[in-house]
């Protein structure tokens, strides 16, 4: 499969991704070309044949490349910056929904009850489940907002 | 592109992206790319300053804190723009635009990666001082990052122009110094951003004092020597 090999490293070379999108990226493809490959010789193709086979459905390399660097990129930044803003934003709407403009504080208790509270912590688990490819940033991102809840109720909160 | 894109390709690639930059490739994709990201980073930030006092200074910190960035772009820009071009550059205004504002959404996206450390104080924490001091430093820290990037920016534009490299920057540093006064002068202009707890909601406080008399007053308060009224 040497020139499988050969059309990633071409691939490879147009990618400017961070290592672990880029390692995903060319295992799917890598994937792909092998099941290529095989189907043509289970239709009686030489190996040499179906690489070739395999190497022209898929396409010139460099433009692949740069395909899959245009439909890529940025993405792994906007995890990182959902993952640290999110939490934040909703700690902050946490905030605000035990603390009134006017300065009194809601009790605990009111709040875990209403279900305004129920939509915030829902929001911090979905929003990054459906919107982050690595579903562990989600956790974390979910797991911050609970050490930010905790430490309201826990925390010197009431001096707001 | 992605507006979140921008942010990754300066960070990962700024020598391409500062080429491109120099070449005027896809200038208003990536100012609007930067200035949409950076406003909306800056504002997150604005709220969790704001937050320590009230939700009309959360939201007043929000937006205050991209004006703040943006106002003094809009002020500083021209003076880079025609140094330099005295001592022989040939990029444009809108070259020299997208630059700082390269410089800003660096600042912003730093100040982003800061904020669940400062929302962390700020709920841990009820020292107005020791807050206000933590800010500032993170402004310093990401500011100067921001600014590292111009100077690496400006010299990846300027390369191959005409005479007067070594002028340019000189003229670079120059403006650092005064970006960096304008800055903290309109911030006090623009204060507060966080609001003393023992005071009201203000959307501007009074002019009078500086911003680093406040900054040394502050430091006197934490380190036990006076009590800032």
């Amino acid at each position: 499969m040497s020139d499988i090999e050969g059309l990633l490293r071409q691939i490879q070379s147009e990618l400017d991704l961070d290592r672990e999108t880029e390692q995903k990226v060319l295992a799917e493809i890598r994937t792909h070309l092998e099941e290529t490959v095989i189907e043509a010789m289970s239709a009686g193709m030489s190996l040499e044949e179906a690489l070739a086979q395999a190497a022209a459905c898929f396409g010139v390399a460099p433009e692949v490349g740069q395909a899959l660097q245009a439909a890529h990129a940025g993405w792994a930044t906007a995890d990182a910056v959902v993952a640290a803003g999110l939490p934040v934003l909703l700690a902050l709407v946490l905030r605000w929904l035990v603390f009134a403009p006017d300065g009194t504080a809601i009790g605990w208790q009111q709040v875990l009850v209403g279900p305004a509270f129920w939509a915030v912590a829902l929001a911090a688990l979905l929003v990054p489940l459906l919107k982050f490819e690595r579903w562990r940033y989600a956790l974390v991102s979910w797991g911050f907002f609970w050490v930010v809840t905790v430490i309201f109720v826990l925390g010197p909160a009431l001096r707001w | 592109m992605n507006d979140l894109a921008i942010i990754e390709t300066i960070l990962r690639n700024r020598r391409g992206f500062f080429t491109e930059i120099r070449e005027g490739i896809g200038l208003p994709e990536k100012m609007r790319a930067m200035l949409v990201s950076s406003i909306v980073f800056l504002m997150l930030y604005g709220a969790v300053m704001g937050s320590t006092h009230s939700l009309l200074q959360a939201l007043s910190s929000a937006v205050k804190l991209p004006v703040l960035f943006l106002a003094t772009l809009v002020i500083c820009s021209p003076t880079l723009y025609f140094f330099n071009v005295l001592f022989g550059s040939n990029q444009s205004l809108t070259q020299n635009f997208a630059l700082i504002l390269t410089a800003i959404t660096v600042t912003a996206v730093l100040l982003l990666s800061f904020s669940p450390i400062v929302l962390f104080f700020l709920l841990t924490t009820n020292h107005y001082q020791f807050f206000k001091l933590l800010n500032v430093s993170v402004f310093a820290t990401t500011g100067s990052i921001g600014v590292l990037f111009l100077g690496q920016g400006m010299r990846i534009v300027s390369a191959g122009g005409k005479e007067g490299n070594r002028a340019r920057h000189n003229v670079v540093r120059f403006w650092i110094v005064v970006y960096a006064f304008v800055g903290s002068q309109m911030a006090w202009t623009l204060r507060p951003f966080i609001g003393a707890p023992s005071m009201n909601f203000e959307l501007f406080r009074q002019l009078g004092g500086n911003f680093y008399a406040n900054i040394f007053a502050s430091i006197g308060e934490i380190l036990g020597f006076f009590t800032v009224m």
